[in-house]
């Protein structure tokens, strides 16, 4: 009987603070339209629960041309969505149906919850007559590297193109250092290519570049990405110049890898001496991400130090140095200071009382 | 003297049986080695589903049974942090966690199902509502709200508007917090409201 409690209440809590999961598969189904085209589509259905009473729905502006294979499912389960698209369909561009599912209430506390999830099946009608779209992928690379890059061309349009497509190459400084031709290729409506090369980076400074690329299809579209052709330095964009004398203290080295690969240990080995000592310390290796900044941390004792130093900093990674020098002055606590500051708070206090005399002079009363 | 010759030939017999399926072995393993290493030519094909999907990891908040406290007007219900009770005796509850467990971006929609009059009824009632990232970057293009913040609970509005809830397992769960106020002249009984969460595929 006690036993018996125990699993209705564990029961009772697993059942209030269960978990409320609903998918459906796939999310996004992309189609051109076809006039009077039948498009199938097997969408499965995720839940926690076997069950669960789903409820599946469509909706959106197409949504009268779907035919649903059940409105209803229990537990996980799959169904069809029919699709039979229409002759014509007057606006052009892109239209969305939604089928979506929708499990009954999770009811269990004063605040309970539903989830409704929706896949979308997004149907392009194409523009009258010539109409491109275009996209130009290329990433970072570096030195000496062949950069891969990517122009994705798709016709929206109604009528056939021929389509060329030209790339340039331009470096930071607006100067075109490269260029590139595809030969032209016939695109039917609704037809997509993507089309593939490398560049060469070969005799390329390292630095920033812009790629341009020009779609002519009887009309003209550009489509333009920035990249940048890396090289193995890391710099070194700040150091610690000044330190109070106080202890263990914490030397900080700013850098930027100028690489497109990750590097694995970046370490500094910094240097500070006067022309009665030298004191040499070594920061802890970190990763460095590709392009990405990073500060290194080293610990100094300055309790012994005094005035001004000057700094050597050595940066080592795969196997290159960067060094930077700089100088590097201890702070102290100066007296000469501390006095001017009371003196000063000794002439406010002076000057208020003369000027307020008659008010603490018991005698005017 | 005979039995040391029939021990002799049977080991002969073993010995060339031996050899003979070393023979047989080796080129058995030859052949192999060709058919593995050989000119075979296959396509490896892999589809990876699109999924979008959504999880209440904590679907529900359930505050118990309770009353105001005698000498007090009203109590006041807070899921925030590990959540809070005062001038009341219910338990306290945290918020709800929702997830996006599929490998889609979706636009997320969170509606209320009644208001603070229907919800709790009486004078002064309150009941508010707050969305916020429980793993941050989860909710990003908010619109109509501001990620933190609570908002009166509202039928008649779009509460939240979440343009990219991110899949990304280190940023993908937002979490729903409640302030309620309950007076002493409330609705009595098994007082409920539903949250409903739209995820739409992106």
């Amino acid at each position: 009987m006690k036993r018996g409690l125990v699993f209705l209440l564990l029961f009772l809590f697993f059942f209030v603070n269960n978990s409320s999961a609903l998918g459906i598969s796939p999310a996004v189904v992309n189609l051109d339209f076809k006039p009077g085209e039948k498009i199938e589509i097997d969408y499965k259905v995720s839940s926690d629960f076997s069950d669960q009473r789903i409820i599946v729905f469509t909706k959106g502006d197409l949504a009268e041309h779907v035919k649903l294979s059940t409105n209803e499912l229990t537990g996980s389960g799959m169904f069809r969505a029919t699709i039979t698209l229409p002759d014509s369909i007057d606006k052009p561009g892109p239209h969305t149906i939604s089928i979506g599912v929708e499990e009954a209430p999770n009811e269990g506390g004063a605040i309970g919850t539903l989830v409704r999830v929706i896949g979308v099946v997004k149907v392009f009608v194409p523009y009258p007559g010539k109409y491109a779209e275009a996209e130009l992928k290329i990433g970072d690379g570096n030195i000496d590297e062949n950069i891969p890059f990517e122009v994705y061309v798709v016709n929206r349009g109604r009528e056939d193109i021929n389509v060329d497509v030209n790339l340039l190459f331009i470096d930071g400084l607006g100067e075109r250092v490269g260029t590139m031709q595809f030969p032209s290729h016939l695109m039917a409506s609704g037809q997509e290519k993507t089309f593939k090369g490398t560049l060469n980076t070969e005799g390329y400074k390292p630095g920033n570049y812009m790629a341009e690329a020009y779609i002519n299809y009887g009309d003209e579209l550009m489509t333009n990405k920035s990249f940048r052709i890396g090289s193995l330095f890391v710099n070194i964009t700040n150091f610690t110049t000044e330190l109070k004398k106080e202890g263990i203290q914490r030397f900080s080295i700013d850098i930027e890898s100028m690489w497109n690969e990750n590097i694995k240990e970046v370490f500094a080995d910094v240097n500070i001496s006067n022309e009665f000592e030298s004191i040499t310390f070594r920061t802890p290796s970190e990763e460095l991400n590709a392009w990405n900044r990073k500060t290194l941390v080293g610990f100094l004792d300055t309790s012994t130090l005094e005035g001004e130093y000057k700094t050597e900093i050595t940066l080592n990674y795969l196997g290159e140095q960067t060094v930077t020098y700089g100088t590097f002055r201890i702070k102290e606590f100066n007296l000469i200071y501390l006095m001017i500051g009371i003196i000063i708070v000794l002439i406010g206090v002076i000057v208020f009382f003369v000027r307020n005399r008659k008010a603490f002079n018991p005698r005017k009363k | 003297m005979n039995d040391s010759n029939l021990l002799l030939g049977l080991a002969v017999i073993a010995v060339v049986v031996s050899v003979i399926a070393a023979g047989f072995t080796y080129l058995s393993i030859a052949s192999l080695t060709t058919k593995i290493s050989g000119l075979a030519i296959g396509t490896a094909n892999l589809t990876v589903e699109t999924q979008a999907s959504i999880n209440f990891t904590t679907a529900v908040v359930n505050w118990g049974s309770g009353k105001v406290n005698d000498g007090q007007t009203q109590a006041h219900l807070s899921t925030v942090g590990a959540g809070s009770v005062s001038n009341g005796n219910w338990t306290a509850a945290t918020g709800l966690i929702l997830e996006n467990n599929g490998n889609s971006n979706v636009s997320l929609n969170i509606t209320v199902g009644k208001n603070a009059s229907n919800f709790i009824g009486g004078t002064g009632s309150l009941y508010f509502i707050n969305v916020s990232d429980n793993e941050v970057g989860a909710c990003t293009n908010a619109s109509g709200f501001a990620l933190g913040l609570f908002y009166s609970a509202n039928t008649s509005n779009t509460l939240l508007n979440c343009n990219s809830f991110r899949f990304d397992e280190a940023a993908d769960a937002i979490r729903i917090d409640f302030n309620i106020t309950i007076p002493e002249n409330s609705l009595k009984g098994a007082l409920g409201d539903i949250i409903t969460a739209t995820a739409t595929a992106l």
